[in-house]
C-alpha cells in the first residue's frame, strides 16, 4: 500500500510516536508550512535544548527524493537537523542514493501506511548556516510558545 | 574594441549615481523617466548629465505613469483621444520636437531616437514602417533642422521571436544599416523567463550575430537592460554595456510599462547576491552556507567593503538593501573591465575561461554536499558556452 497524497503522509508523521516524543514537553513547538524562511518546510519541530532551542525541519514527499533533498537542504539554513520523509512504498530509489543524503547531512526517514517508521539515515547536528534565518525561526517559535503558555 | 559601462537607472537610482560619482564605477548612466520625474533629472549634476543618455521609454505609447507625465513628449499626453498606430503619424513631429529639445537642453551625451514595443513577430515591413513614420523620420528631420552636433542612436527593441528569426533580423539590419545620419543603435532585447540567467544558446548566438553585423557596419551599439550575459554579448563588440541594480533593470519586461498606474503586488524577489566566480545571483542563505562550509569560496564572492557588511551575522537582508547591489556594481564591472581591454579571440578565451571556472566551482561545492536550487544553479553555463563557441567558430577563433 502507498500513500495517495502528501497530506496523508504528513498527518501520519504528525501522529507518529517519533514526533510526539519530540514535542512532549510544555515548551515544545510544532508548526506546519511556516512561510518567510528559506523554502516552506512541511513541518518544523522544536524542543528546549541545553544551548537554547533544538530545531528540526521536515520535507515530506511521496516519491521525488531529489526535489525533497534540495528542499530539505534549504531548511538547514534555520534548523539544526533537517529530514526528508518519504512513503516507504517509494523509498527504493532514494535508498540507492543514500550517499547523497549522507554527503549533504540530511536525514532520510520513511513511513508505511500502517504508521511504521523506518530510519535510513540520521544526520549530525549542525548549527544552521544562516544566523538571520535561525533568529527568525527562533523568534516565531518563542512567540508561539509564549502565546500558548499565556493561553493555558 | 573597448566598451564602456553605463548604469541603467531605475528605482533607487541614487545608488547607481553615487557609485559612479564616488567610487568611479562605470562610465555613464541611462536615465529612466519611469523612475525619475523631470525635476529629479533637472537636479542631476551637469557632470552626470554629460555622461548620460536618455531612455525615452515610449515603449507603450498609450500610457504614462505619474513620473513620465512630468515630461511633455509622450504620445499618451500629446494625442487627444489616445494614441493609435493609425493616427500617430501626424502627431509624431510634436513629440520629436519636445524630446529632442529635452535632450539638447540637458546636454546629454548622445541623442536617442525612441521606439515602441511590438509583441510577437509582426511583418518586418510593418515594424520598419512604424519605426520610420513615428520615430526615425520626425526625429532626424527635427535634429537636422536644429543643426545639432550630437551622435544619434536609434532605439530598437527586439523580443525573443524577432531575435531568433533570421528573416526578421536580416531585413531589420538592412534598414538600420541604411539609415542616414545615425551613429548607432540602443538595443534592448526581451527574453521572458523565470530563470535568473538566460538559458538559451540559440537566442544568445543569434543576438551575438545581430550585434556583430551592426559593428561590422561601423555602427556603435549600446546594450540596455543587461544581466551577467553581458559577458557573453561583449564578444560581438558593443560600445556600451549596461549594469543595473534590481532585476527589472537587468532584464527588460514590457509588462513594466503596462498598467503602470494600477496597484501591483510590490513584493520583490528573494534577496540574492552576485557571486562573480559562479557567474550567478545566488540566494543569500546559500552563499552563507557555501562560505561557511568551504572557506576558500569567500574570495569567489569578491572583495569589497559591502561584502564585509553583508556577511555580518546581524545584517538585515532585504531586496531593498543597497549593499548587495553596490557589491554587484563593483564586482560585475570588474569582470567587464577585465575583458573590455581584450580583443576578439582573446576576449572569447577570457570569457570561456570564466565560464569553465564557474562550472568547476559549482562541481566543487556539489562535491561538498551543498544542494542549490535551480535558480541559483549553473544551468545557464552550458548554454553560454555553446553560444560563445558557435560565435567563435563563425569568427574563425576556434582552438
Amino acid at each position: 500500500m502507498a500513500y495517495s497524497t502528501e497530506k496523508e503522509l504528513i498527518t501520519t508523521i504528525k501522529n507518529s510516536s517519533y514526533i510526539k516524543r519530540l514535542t512532549n514537553t510544555r515548551k515544545s513547538f510544532i508548526g506546519e508550512e511556516i512561510e518567510g524562511l528559506f523554502g516552506i518546510p512541511d513541518l518544523v519541530v522544536a524542543k528546549p535544548g541545553i544551548n537554547g532551542l533544538f530545531t528540526f525541519a521536515f520535507e515530506a514527499k511521496l516519491s521525488n527524493w531529489k526535489r525533497a533533498l534540495v528542499q530539505a537542504y534549504k531548511y538547514k539554513a534555520f534548523a539544526k537537523m533537517s529530514y526528508v520523509i518519504m512513503d516507504s512504498a517509494h523509498i527504493t530509489v532514494a535508498l540507492s542514493n543514500r550517499e547523497q543524503f549522507i554527503k549533504s547531512n540530511i536525514g532520510l526517514i520513511s513511513f508505511d501506511t500502517d504508521g511504521r517508521m523506518y530510519v535510513h539515515h540520521h544526520p549530525f547536528v549542525n548549527e544552521p548556516y544562516s544566523p538571520q534565518l535561525e533568529r527568525k525561526l527562533n523568534g516565531i517559535i518563542t512567540d508561539s510558545i509564549l502565546c500558548n503558555s499565556r493561553a493555558t | 574594441m573597448k566598451f564602456e559601462i553605463f548604469h541603467q537607472l531605475g528605482w533607487r537610482y541614487k545608488w547607481s549615481i553615487d557609485t559612479l560619482k564616488n567610487e568611479q564605477i562605470g562610465d555613464g548612466v541611462i536615465i529612466s523617466p519611469r523612475s525619475m520625474n523631470k525635476e529629479e533629472v533637472d537636479e542631476l549634476d551637469s557632470f552626470i548629465k554629460r555622461k548620460a543618455i536618455l531612455d525615452p521609454q515610449l515603449f507603450n505609447p498609450r500610457e504614462v505613469n505619474k513620473k513620465m507625465a512630468t515630461y511633455d513628449f509622450y504620445p499618451a499626453l500629446i494625442v487627444k483621444g489616445g494614441y493609435a498606430t493609425g493616427n500617430y503619424k501626424e502627431h509624431s513631429p510634436i513629440s520629436a520636437n519636445v524630446c529632442v529639445d529635452y535632450q539638447i537642453n540637458n546636454d546629454f551625451r548622445y541623442m536617442v531616437i525612441p521606439t515602441r514595443y511590438f509583441d510577437g513577430l509582426p511583418p518586418v515591413a510593418d515594424f520598419i514602417k512604424v519605426q520610420n513614420e513615428h520615430f526615425v523620420d520626425p526625429f532626424i528631420k527635427n535634429i537636422n533642422s536644429k543643426g545639432i552636433d550630437k551622435d544619434i542612436f536609434v532605439q530598437v527593441i527586439l523580443n525573443v521571436f524577432m531575435v531568433k528569426s533570421k528573416e526578421f533580423t536580416d531585413e531589420l539590419l538592412d534598414w538600420i544599416t541604411g539609415l542616414q545620419g545615425i551613429k548607432g543603435v540602443y538595443l534592448i532585447t526581451e527574453y521572458p523567463t523565470d530563470d535568473k540567467q538566460i538559458c538559451d544558446s540559440d537566442f544568445l548566438h543569434s543576438l551575438l550575430k545581430f550585434i556583430n553585423v551592426l559593428y561590422q557596419n561601423e555602427l556603435r551599439v549600446i546594450l540596455g537592460y543587461l544581466n551577467t550575459e553581458a559577458l557573453v554579448l561583449s564578444l560581438a563588440n558593443p560600445s556600451v554595456i549596461s549594469i543595473g541594480s534590481f532585476e527589472n533593470l537587468r532584464r527588460f519586461h514590457y509588462s513594466m510599462f503596462e498598467d503602470m498606474n494600477a496597484e501591483k503586488d510590490q513584493r520583490g524577489p528573494k534577496p540574492r547576491i552576485y557571486v562573480p566566480q559562479m557567474l550567478q545571483w545566488v540566494e543569500y542563505p546559500f552563499v552563507q552556507d557555501i562560505v561557511k562550509s568551504i572557506p576558500e569560496t569567500r574570495r569567489w564572492v569578491g572583495n569589497n567593503k559591502y561584502l564585509d557588511t553583508v556577511f555580518q551575522p546581524t545584517y538585515k537582508w532585504s531586496n531593498n538593501s543597497k549593499e548587495p547591489y553596490k557589491h554587484y556594481f563593483i564586482e560585475g564591472s570588474k569582470q567587464l573591465q577585465e575583458i573590455s581591454v581584450l580583443n576578439d579571440a582573446d576576449r572569447y578565451n577570457a570569457v570561456r575561461n570564466m565560464i569553465e571556472l564557474a562550472k568547476a566551482d559549482y562541481s566543487k561545492i556539489y562535491d561538498n554536499g551543498v544542494r542549490l536550487d535551480e535558480k541559483s544553479s549553473e544551468k545557464h553555463l552550458n548554454y553560454w558556452l555553446t553560444a560563445i563557441n558557435l560565435f567563435a567558430k563563425d569568427q574563425g577563433w576556434g582552438k
